[in-house]
């Protein structure tokens, strides 16, 4: 962790190595791991560019890395960084438990979508055309920005900071 | 690249962000797509944005658990609530919590306050939460312009904190019934709101119950002034201290002259908020918003 990320505080290295092992025991239990080693390495790797894109924010959160194996150099925290908690995934995780709770249908599709990331891809699983998934995903959205009016809390701060909603 | 295909691929990469949070509008959504068909550049973007394998959006983040014990005392309202019936539910986020060191439990105690846990095992885990305490701050100085245009009356100080919401109990199911009759026994007269407006003193409507729930009679402003308003979409919300209990949206006209609110068994005493959010005629502009505040008792 070291190596990839130069002058990382000491508390950080921890919660990123915590974050790494729980990814790893979250694999264990899943399905048995044939190599942990070279899997350990590859997740650390993770952990540490993922921490790099949340310090930079929002706005730089999605621009490209240096090169691949280099070490990382730690940016100074933006408006909006997030330094401890991954908050996409963590608004994603409160989308989904809010459907899994209130609506079935958008549920599932959330959850699809989530995983997935196109919603091409959900349509032609669902052999739907384009247009009719999305129009049904809309409805859904909906419901998640009139959430954003009403709650308050770092998911929906975050998510307003970040002018997703 | 030329400049007009160079400007579609600014505004796709200022879009992933959303789109990765399955926020974008539907004929943003549209457009993004067809970009991303022919944009290996953006498809590489948001690759990072999908769940690490094995990994899914349906568990609590690894980063949060990882950081439970100051993270998840951050946590409010909604978010906080989903996250702990999500922890009552889910044998396998208790496991990775055990397995991370901490108990499945939300911290409900600023993690620096003297004599805690957290204080105790040294500094660099308050170091860690300064870090997160100033970057959530930097995103309240950027929600507070938000906060004070929609919600006046959160920011009005009226006198009236809003605590965590640990104290409180499960929540009843509340559903919406329209067009009512205004004479209805028990109705009780909602004044007329100012635009806008904060919400005014509380209104006393007594005990509700699944008998008779509350009936509210509406007043000229919550009733539609044309019939091209009385299509706009007006969405009704029931909140307790900032949590959602129940939302209603459907055409302004379907609210008709009196509404009931009905819970299933008795609503707890205390304060709610009823929250009228009506489109706006134009689009872009923000939805009109009145608030109520009713004393249950």
């Amino acid at each position: 962790m070291r190596r990839k990320l130069k002058s990382l505080p000491e508390d950080t290295v921890e919660d990123l190595a915590r974050e790494a092992m729980v990814s790893l025991y979250r694999l264990s239990r899943r399905e048995a791991l044939v190599n942990p080693d070279p899997l350990a390495a590859t997740l650390v790797d993770r952990v540490c560019v993922d921490h790099v894109r949340r310090l930079r924010g929002p706005a730089g959160r999605l621009d490209p890395l240096s090169q691949k194996d280099a070490p990382l150099e730690l940016p100074a925290p933006s408006p909006g960084s997030e330094a401890g908690v991954d908050m996409l995934e963590l608004f994603r995780f409160v989308v989904l438990e809010h459907f899994k709770q209130h609506d079935a249908p958008c549920h599932e599709l959330a959850t699809e979508f989530f995983t997935e990331l196109s919603w091409s891809a959900i349509a032609r699983q669902r052999q739907l055309r384009h247009s009719t998934v999305i129009k049904r995903w809309s409805a859904c959205m909906e419901q998640i920005r009139e959430l954003a009016y009403a709650q308050r809390g770092p998911v929906w701060e975050w998510a307003r900071q970040a002018r997703i909603v | 690249m030329s400049t007009g295909s160079a400007i579609a691929h600014d505004w796709a990469v200022r879009q992933l962000l959303a789109y990765s949070a399955g926020l974008l509008p539907e004929e943003e959504l549209l457009r993004l797509e067809e970009h991303l068909h022919g944009c290996p550049d953006c498809r590489s973007r948001l690759a990072p944005l999908k769940p690490a394998s094995g990994t899914s959006a349906a568990h609590l983040p690894a980063s949060l658990i990882a950081t439970w014990s100051r993270s998840s005392a951050l946590l409010e309202g909604l978010e906080r609530e989903l996250v702990e019936s999500h922890l009552e539910d889910c044998a396998e986020c208790r496991a990775e919590l055990s397995f991370a060191g901490h108990e499945a439990v939300i911290a409900d105690e600023p993690a620096d306050r003297p004599g805690s846990r957290r204080a105790r095992t040294g500094g660099s885990w308050l170091h860690s939460l300064w870090f997160w305490v100033i970057g959530l701050l930097g995103a309240a100085a950027g929600v507070a312009a938000w906060l004070f245009a929609a919600h006046p009356a959160w920011l009005g100080g009226g006198g009236r904190t809003m605590p965590g919401l640990r104290g409180f109990g499960h929540a009843v199911p509340v559903a919406f019934e329209f067009a009512l009759d205004s004479l209805t026994a028990g109705a009780v007269k909602l004044p007329e709101p100012g635009f806008r407006a904060r919400a005014a003193k509380p209104i006393e409507v007594g005990a509700v119950t699944s008998v008779s729930g509350m009936v509210l009679v509406l007043p000229p402003a919550l009733q539609p002034p044309s019939p091209e308003a009385s299509e706009r979409r007006m969405v009704i919300t029931l909140l307790q201290d900032g949590r959602e209990l129940a939302s209603h949206t459907g055409p302004f006209y379907a609210l008709g002259d009196a509404i009931r609110l009905r819970p299933e068994g008795r609503l707890e005493a205390g304060d709610y908020d009823l929250r009228f959010a009506l489109d706006p005629a134009v689009d872009g502009e923000p939805p009109l918003v009145w608030f109520y505040r009713l004393r249950v008792r």
